[in-house]
């Protein structure tokens, strides 16, 4: 037998050289781009939010969500009215359906690269007594293979299931009363879809034979149906004029330059038999769950929207500049690495407080969700017609009194989020003078005061020097990193990432005093960093505190014990005190998180255990 | 008093490439390229078990690599980012593979148990060729685990989320790779 060190080290070996073949390919095609790409560098294109969604893990939680958002808009085309004899009839004959089915077939372009096409089609059946049922088939975006879904909303139960067979998976969602209600009003009522279309300004098509049947049509591109998501939006409705019925519902959506989708609504069948069975839906033992059970959806609430624009502007600086669904999306991911990161910690930090690990998806999905409960609060005061208007392109968390967010709540009053997030309710009149205000000071910024500005302008530059630091350590050019990461410090003393550098720095340079000092600040700033216990641990180490070592690595252990980097790091320290067994058990387990441990330290720790 | 470690300046080169990359520096992918070429090719390869496969693998990489660059900003390491590009393409490949060879030859076990590319084994030497040939022998998702975490450390944790199965069915499945490739290799020195 011989042992898997000895099988690794074999596959270790293996080594082939690239073919000057495939060099010259690829290097004409990175010169050949990078030709094109100085001619058009004018028009940077903006990170495609969707590709960047559908590309990770978060990709099928995003497809629920848009199939969420997409029943939540979809089914808000039919209405109640009395502005046409034919769509008042149509809600006699539509209200008597107890259970309805129809399919939607949506043309997304543009949200997997500039031209490219996806085709999402969906079943759905409607019970008013059970509830929702989708089927969901699209390409997946990484191999192009046909991915389906289910979806259950189960009033009842207050969940919305979805299914993934392909996967084994499935998510389970818990849904507050508010999003219920509004689930359940919208799609167990088709008069609400033909509402939100009366309620806006529409047309009237003339009469056309749809597939044979003889139709009636009406068209709107009021902005207000597609509920804020769109910059452009056509809504066609064609109604059966013998049953007075729906036929077909067409929707032309413009998101932004790149995307746009088009979604056709059709097949409707009305009375489809339906039994308690059909919404019953079973999770196969083998299926594991994608998020932990009782997550919950963003809320819509005015206080779950004030809580996103909190968190946006505590991680950006800023409020968002539009709230619709997907600009806000798109500005979320252009956030910098950082502001990410710190997020992140920031939620580790309360689990860590609450005891509990969670999945990375749902720690993700956590994450986003005071966001994604702006932008549905948002859509919620669209569609119920609020005339909401919101400045984040002007207003920022220095104007405080200036106008960020307004809606109309009665006639004649309005209730008004301040750039502090501080809210009031105001007359009309009232209204007209703040807003005033607020879109003067949008453009001046007069409650910015020049210090504000002038620390801003600091920040930047101490970025910069961080920079030029950190490209001078990566050269060997010690003696400029130390002067620019040290003024960079200087300017901003809390830029964390001036101190890791300079302390790594400091450590190749054998001065761990000074090392340990640095990375003892970034512990002061980043209390929840595994990193920076486990370079303090490192600088610890070669300051031969070994104590002091093997305490701070094992603090970025139970900061998060699945990261292989300090296992290694306490081994090497264990073998400096004589531990050996302490070692090996670090060894196996920074091996186990598919860490490789170095072969001079495992030779070393052979020859002093006798063990191999 | 031993010799002073660093935490990988490695990892700062890598960082410095990111930083150019994100500001849309392209030609920080020459030096990429470069860099990585002969490690991705040869993961590539030990996947596939087919040489000018893996470098048609490492091309459309890169190739999508530049498409995408004004696109998305690079985060994390740059080598595990590679590996993984490289890993999905290698995986996609293989899938369509079976698809077709199955449609050619129904009654034959897609696995490719007799089906072992010599230039493949030949490519890494003497030495190798014994251990090449039995890793093409390997189920493909078996090698897979073993190649990804014992040749490109990635973690089993990174590898089971890719294969889309759990951290134990990963780890299993590494372990019957290493099982298999001992037996095979014993099994042939015996001979």
């Amino acid at each position: 037998m011989r042992p898997a060190e000895n099988l690794n080290d074999l596959i270790k070996k293996l080594q082939l050289k690239a073919s000057a073949d495939l060099d010259t390919r690829v290097h004409d095609d990175i010169s050949e781009a990078l030709a094109g790409h100085e001619k058009k560098q004018s028009v940077r294109s903006e990170p495609k939010i969707w590709r960047i969604i559908m590309k990770g893990k978060t990709a099928k939680i995003a497809v629920a969500a848009v199939i969420l958002v997409g029943v939540l808009v979809l089914t808000n085309v039919f209405v109640e009215t009395n502005k046409s004899v034919v769509l008042a009839g149509v809600l006699e004959k539509v209200e008597q359906a107890r259970a309805f089915s129809y399919k939607v077939e949506m043309t997304m372009t543009g949200d997997m690269r500039p031209g490219g096409e996806r085709v999402i089609q969906t079943t759905m059946v409607i019970s008013n007594e059970y509830g929702i049922k989708g089927e969901t088939t699209m390409p997946d975006p990484k191999t192009g293979e046909i991915i389906s879904t289910q979806m259950y909303v189960l009033p009842d139960q207050k969940v919305m299931l979805s299914l993934m067979p392909q996967q084994k998976k499935y998510m389970r969602v818990e849904l507050d009363e508010e999003l219920l209600a509004r689930m359940k009003k919208q799609n167990n009522d088709p008069r609400e879809m033909v509402k939100q279309m009366l309620d806006c300004e529409y047309t009237e098509l003339g009469r056309t034979v749809l597939n044979g049947v003889e139709a009636d049509g009406f068209e709107t591109t009021d902005p207000k149906i597609s509920a804020g998501m769109a910059e452009d939006v056509s809504v066609k409705l064609w109604v059966d004029v013998e049953t007075w019925l729906p036929v077909l519902w067409e929707v032309e959506m413009k998101m932004n330059d790149q995307m746009s989708t088009h979604g056709v609504v059709s097949g409707f069948q009305w009375n489809v038999p339906v039994a308690a069975s059909d919404f019953e839906p079973v999770i196969p033992e083998d299926f594991t769950s994608m998020i932990d059970d009782g997550y919950k959806m963003p809320s819509m609430t005015e206080e779950s929207a004030l809580e996103g624009l909190k968190l946006f502007a505590d991680m950006s600086g800023q409020y968002p500049k539009k709230v619709d669904m997907i600009s806000l999306m798109r500005e979320f991911t252009t956030f910098n690495a950082e502001a990410r990161a710190k997020l992140r910690d920031e939620i580790k930090q309360k689990e860590r407080e609450q005891g509990v690990m969670k999945e990375a998806t749902t720690r993700m999905l956590e994450k986003m969700r005071p966001i994604q409960s702006l932008a549905l609060f948002y859509s919620t005061l669209v569609q119920d017609g609020k005339e909401p208007v919101y400045y984040g392109e002007t207003v920022g968390p220095d104007n405080a009194n200036a106008v960020l967010m307004r809606w109309k709540i009665s006639d004649g009053q309005y209730r008004v989020v301040f750039g502090n997030l501080l809210t009031s309710d105001v007359p009309a009149e009232e209204l007209a003078k703040l807003e005033k205000f607020s879109i003067d000071s949008g453009n001046k910024s007069p409650s910015i005061t020049e210090e504000a500005a002038l620390e801003d302008r600091d920040k930047s530059s101490a970025i910069d020097y961080y920079n030029r630091g950190d490209a001078h350590y990566f050269n060997g050019e010690y003696d400029q990193a130390f002067s620019e990461l040290t003024k960079a410090i200087e300017i901003d003393p809390r830029l964390a990432r001036a101190y890791v550098t300079r302390g790594q720095a400091y450590n190749d340079k054998h001065k761990f005093d000074l090392a340990i000092a640095d990375f003892t600040k970034v512990i002061e700033i980043e209390p929840a960093k595994t990193s920076a216990y486990n370079d303090r641990g490192m600088a610890y180490g070669n300051n031969g505190e070994y104590d002091l070592a093997v305490a701070d690595y094992s603090k970025a252990i139970e900061i998060d014990p699945l990261v292989a980097e300090p296992y290694r790091g306490r081994a090497r320290v264990y073998y400096y005190k004589g531990e050996f067994d302490k070692a090996w058990k670090d060894v196996y387990q920074a091996q186990a998180l598919g860490h490789p441990v170095g072969s001079k330290l495992l030779e070393k720790l052979r020859k002093a255990s006798g063990r191999d | 008093m031993f010799q002073a470690w660093k935490n990988g300046s490695l990892m700062l080169q890598d960082k410095l490439l990111i930083l150019k990359f994100n500001r849309g520096d392209l030609g920080a992918l020459h030096g990429v390229y470069e860099k990585y070429k002969d490690d991705l090719v040869t993961l590539a390869a030990a996947l596939l078990t087919d040489v000018s496969a893996a470098e048609d693998v490492v091309h459309d990489v890169f190739v999508s690599f530049i498409e995408s660059s004004r696109k998305f900003r690079l985060t994390g390491s740059l080598k595990g980012y590679l590996a993984t590009c490289v890993a999905n393409n290698a995986r996609n490949r293989n899938k369509s593979q079976r698809r077709r060879s199955a449609a050619v030859k129904d009654e034959m076990h897609s696995a490719g148990a007799d089906s072992t590319n010599p230039e493949f084994t030949a490519a890494f030497g003497e030495e190798l060729s014994r251990l090449s040939g039995a890793l093409a022998r390997l189920p493909y998702e078996q090698r897979e685990v073993l190649i990804l975490h014992s040749y490109s450390g990635m973690k089993f944790r990174t590898i089971a989320k890719q294969q889309g199965v759990s951290i134990n069915t990963a780890q299993g499945r590494y372990r019957y790779a290493l099982d298999k490739l001992r037996s095979m290799l014993n099994g042939e020195a015996r001979k």
